[in-house]
């Protein structure tokens, strides 16, 4: 309990330490404020998808759509075997993980 | 005579090539302050975007397209944290942090004490060079530090949350979490608010 109060008071007293202590905590603040304002914001333009990624991504989500179209067409499959298993997809409503403040 | 309503132009983008248009930058920017790796944020903003393909038939518009992509992404996220706990699981941290050694002298006095920040939080987080350095800080935080840090100060998880998530004891947790803030108060301070206090106290 002496250590304790022995360390309040050195707090109380230690400028470096209050003010140490106090950024400590703005960076709560900051990173709140980034999440609610910054990030939604559309304004800043902080992050670019570099272009490799943004023409690799393209040609994926082509190839996806062609895949689906093509899936989409043909007649259900009699059985089931490896050519015609597809990835279970995520289900659009079930955006949970909302954890924003 | 009847005036003609104009037909509205229709897009000539598919659903997928609009989505990475609109939002690809949004969600790139999203994974790599989740995650702190930009070659890991791709390939999750591929996923997601791929995911939405197979999943939009059930998209009902009941939040906006970006927050159902989002929630995607969000759940890509945590799959490949959970993934990737499994593989290199979070290990007990021991030892003193070597960013706060250049704090204090030997016998634990302040060598530098730590500068005045601006009183007027205002004025710098408005500003753009502010948040970049914000994020530069955040992606260098190494490896557990960033993941906690991310999970609790960007995701807002419970304590309890993210223990369960990385099984970590409390007391491990607690000192992960004041880590990753000293490291983000030291890189901010080198890169953005101005050096050490010269002064001795």
């Amino acid at each position: 309990l002496g250590e304790r109060l022995a360390v309040r008071l050195h707090l109380m007293m230690c400028r470096f330490c209050s003010r140490y202590r106090k950024q400590l905590q703005m960076l709560r603040v900051v990173a709140n404020r980034y999440v609610q304002e910054i990030e939604p914001s559309r304004s800043l333009d902080l992050f670019s998808l570099p272009e490799e990624a943004r023409s690799r991504i393209q040609r994926a989500l082509a190839d996806q759509m062609l895949e689906k179209h093509r899936y989409s067409n043909q007649e259900p499959p009699s059985r089931l075997d490896s050519t015609t298993l597809t990835t279970p997809s995520i289900p659009a409503a079930s955006c949970g993980m909302q954890k924003y403040r | 005579m009847e005036e003609r309503m104009p037909t509205p132009k229709k897009d000539p983008r598919s659903d997928p090539e609009r989505w990475l248009d609109e939002h690809g930058n949004y969600l790139f920017g999203y994974a790599v302050t989740r995650l702190r790796d930009r070659a890991l944020a791709e390939d999750m903003v591929q996923e997601t975007l791929l995911a939405a393909i197979q999943g939009r038939d059930r998209f009902e518009g009941r939040s906006s397209e970006r927050t159902w992509l989002v929630g995607i992404l969000k759940h890509k996220i945590l799959d490949h944290i959970r993934r990737k706990n499994r593989e290199i699981p979070v290990t007990e941290v021991v030892g003193p942090d070597e960013s706060i050694d250049v704090l204090f002298d030997e016998r634990g006095k302040w060598k530098y004490g730590p500068s005045a920040w601006a009183d007027d939080p205002e004025l710098s987080v408005t500003e753009k060079e502010f948040w970049t350095a914000f994020i530069r800080c955040l992606e260098k935080l190494p490896g557990h530090l960033g993941q906690v840090f991310a999970l609790r100060e960007l995701e807002g998880f419970e304590r309890s949350e993210i223990r369960n998530l990385l099984g970590l004891t409390s007391t491990n947790l607690g000192v992960i979490l004041h880590r990753a803030r000293m490291r983000l108060r030291r890189c901010l301070e080198v890169n953005w608010f101005g050096e050490e206090d010269s002064g001795r106290e």
